[in-house]
């Protein structure tokens, strides 16, 4: 379950403010959110991650009050519980694929990387058919492939929650709906909640829930 | 700490050419002072130990510096000879004795050095394979120039000739190599010795050529009466000296008045050095008589004069890199603004991020450093080349 209530964000020295009075995403389900440039949707994902802290609000993750965390303290949760997807892949240019996968467990003490990781690790890369690209350099990868990588990445530590901003923005559409449908096959599989931002209209089939991002509003 | 060192490792190794840019730069500019330092520092011991085991050294008037550099160290400056008469001199005077040295010539690139024996004992310097001179024509070469050249006993070395245009010029003389010493670690290592005679030849003061009495041609004589006999140029004069050309070799006019470049001399004690000083500052002597420690000491003085303005050159250049490392620092970390995002945006503290690029920098340093280490151990084997091209 994740839940936002009376959530009030403004960068510094910018008038773009963000307001959100009541939102949540019950556990296991499948949200898009829609809604043009500038309305603070990445915004949104930002707080829900914990990587910006709104001024006023609560940000609940799992009945964890998220912004109510120390720094470290919300850098773990993140890492332990989240999966985040972008739209352009952010994947680590100098490390090969395998190498981009396992990054979550080298950047963070709080998870131990062991075996059992590195058996997750192929056997999820072989679930999305990337398992004989391990040792390639993202600059080898077509855009489908390292999505894919990334999709890895962020579900490697089973995440309860994943974060996709625009996760089939770069793709061709056959490889978008490659990729929705792997992003929907794996949130089945983990029980997970997806909180998707898109601007692609034709991607919505498969989300159990709409949101229109300008006015709250389910469509 | 492990994860953010290998994190480090692979960044570096996936941007080889600008990590071996860098490190290679940062190697070198380490190692200039290092390597100053050592070059310094052990020319000066070197130069002081050859200097302090040679107590005087006698030579014609002029430049101290050159007489001691040619007598010492057997580089080839231009120097005032002396005569051979002035060895017998100081041996009357019974305060010491005196070692005749003539260097004038080179054999590829090597001194030619006329001597006698008294120099191998007095420089302890023991024949590691043959045996010392014994006949007019042969030479001892030093271990450096056995190496170099891959001579040994039996084999042959010719004296450079002076000028191929000049035909009244100084001849090449083919010597026998009769005996290799052993390293002495000092330019003695780097020398040809002969006997004094040997460079006379050289130098055409004594010669060897056909006998105008015994062969009956005379378009070999220009002139002849009853005590001269006058040779015309197709005489044949013998380039190398052996068992059965031997007795055809001959000085003209006075041993004594031969040349030689300069004299050590070996005082019995303290005192008889200081007298003998005093007979040359007393014009005694029209020679003049040098403490070669004076003289070399005088040189690095110079020399670290020198070295202090490249010292600040190199601080200079130090901080210029210091400089150009914190930008190159700042400016690759706005390159991997992205990266580094990601990484924080994943899960990364703000130290994990400082201790991986931390890593990155210690590794180039670290790469740095051995390169510099390992250019220093490399110089060592050079300090003489070193003093010898760039010091004397």
């Amino acid at each position: 379950m994740v839940a936002l209530e009376n959530v009030f964000f403004q960068y510094p020295d910018a008038e773009f403010r963000l307001n959100i009075d009541n939102l949540s995403f019950k556990q296991g389900s499948k949200t898009a959110i829609i809604g043009t440039s500038g309305y603070g949707k990445t915004t949104m994902l930002n707080i829900i991650a914990g990587i910006i802290t709104p001024q006023e609000g609560t940000v609940k993750v799992n009945d964890q009050i998220i912004n109510k965390l120390e720094d470290a303290q919300r850098r773990n949760f993140r890492i332990q519980r989240i999966g985040f997807i972008f739209q352009d892949f952010k994947l680590i240019p100098y490390l090969n694929v395998m190498d981009n996968i396992l990054l979550p467990y080298r950047i963070n003490s709080s998870i131990s990387m062991n075996n059992e990781t590195l058996q997750s690790a192929v056997s999820i890369a072989e679930e999305l058919g990337i398992k004989d690209k391990m040792k390639n350099y993202p600059s080898k990868l077509s855009q489908g492939e390292r999505q894919r990588v990334a999709i890895c990445r962020a579900l490697l530590n089973r995440p309860s929650l994943i974060l996709a901003d625009e996760p089939t923005g770069n793709l061709d559409p056959d490889n978008k709906k490659k990729i929705m449908d792997i992003l929907f096959d794996s949130v089945d599989k983990f029980k997970a909640t997806l909180i998707t931002v898109t601007h692609d209209h034709d991607m919505l089939r498969g989300f159990d829930k709409t949101i229109d991002f300008k006015n709250f509003q389910e469509i | 700490m492990k994860q953010s060192f290998y994190l480090a490792v692979k960044y570096l190794m996936f941007y080889k050419f600008r990590t071996l840019v860098l490190t290679i730069s940062i190697g070198l500019i380490l190692f200039l002072p290092l390597g100053l330092e050592k070059l310094i520092s052990e020319s000066e011991s070197q130069m002081l130990e050859r200097a302090d085991a040679t107590p005087l050294v006698i030579g014609a008037k002029g430049s101290s510096t050159d007489l001691v550099i040619n007598t010492l160290y057997f580089e080839k400056n231009k120097i005032e000879p002396i005569h051979l008469g002035l060895i017998d001199t100081l041996n009357n005077m019974d305060l010491g004795y005196a070692i005749p040295m003539l260097s004038a010539f080179k054999a590829r690139d090597f001194p030619i050095v006329g001597t006698d024996l008294d120099y191998f004992s007095f420089r302890n310097l023991s024949i590691a394979t043959g045996r010392n001179l014994q006949l007019v024509g042969e030479c001892v070469i030093g271990s450096e120039v056995a190496n170099q050249l891959d001579l040994s006993v039996g084999d042959h070395l010719v004296s450079s000739p002076e000028n191929f245009i000049d035909l009244a010029g100084v001849y090449p003389l083919k010597m026998n190599i009769v005996g290799v010493l052993g390293p002495a670690n000092n330019p003695d290592d780097y020398a040809v010795f002969t006997d004094l005679k040997t460079n006379w030849i050289i130098m055409g003061l004594g010669h060897g050529h056909q006998d105008l009495q015994s062969i009956n041609d005379p378009s070999l004589v220009l002139k002849k009466d009853s005590t001269k006999v006058t040779a015309s140029a197709k005489v044949f004069m013998y380039n190398e000296i052996n068992t059965k050309n031997l007795d055809d070799f001959h000085f003209h006019g006075t041993m004594s008045d031969y040349p030689i470049s300069s004299a050590l001399f070996i005082p019995k004690d303290v005192k008889s050095g200081i007298i003998l000083r005093g007979r040359f500052e007393s014009k005694e002597l029209k020679e003049q008589i040098i403490v070669p420690s004076v003289v070399v000491e005088n040189l690095l003085q110079t020399i670290f004069r020198i070295k202090k303005i490249f010292d600040m050159v190199f601080a200079l250049v130090g901080l210029a890199t210091l400089i150009i490392i914190l930008l190159i620092v700042i400016l690759t970390l706005r390159l991997r603004k992205d990266e580094l995002f990601t990484m924080f945006t994943i899960g990364s503290s703000k130290y994990k991020t400082i201790e991986i690029i931390g890593f990155e920098l210690l590794i180039i340093l670290s790469l740095s450093l051995s390169i510099a280490l390992v250019f220093y151990w490399i110089t060592g084997f050079y300090i003489e080349t070193f003093i010898r091209q760039f010091i004397i």
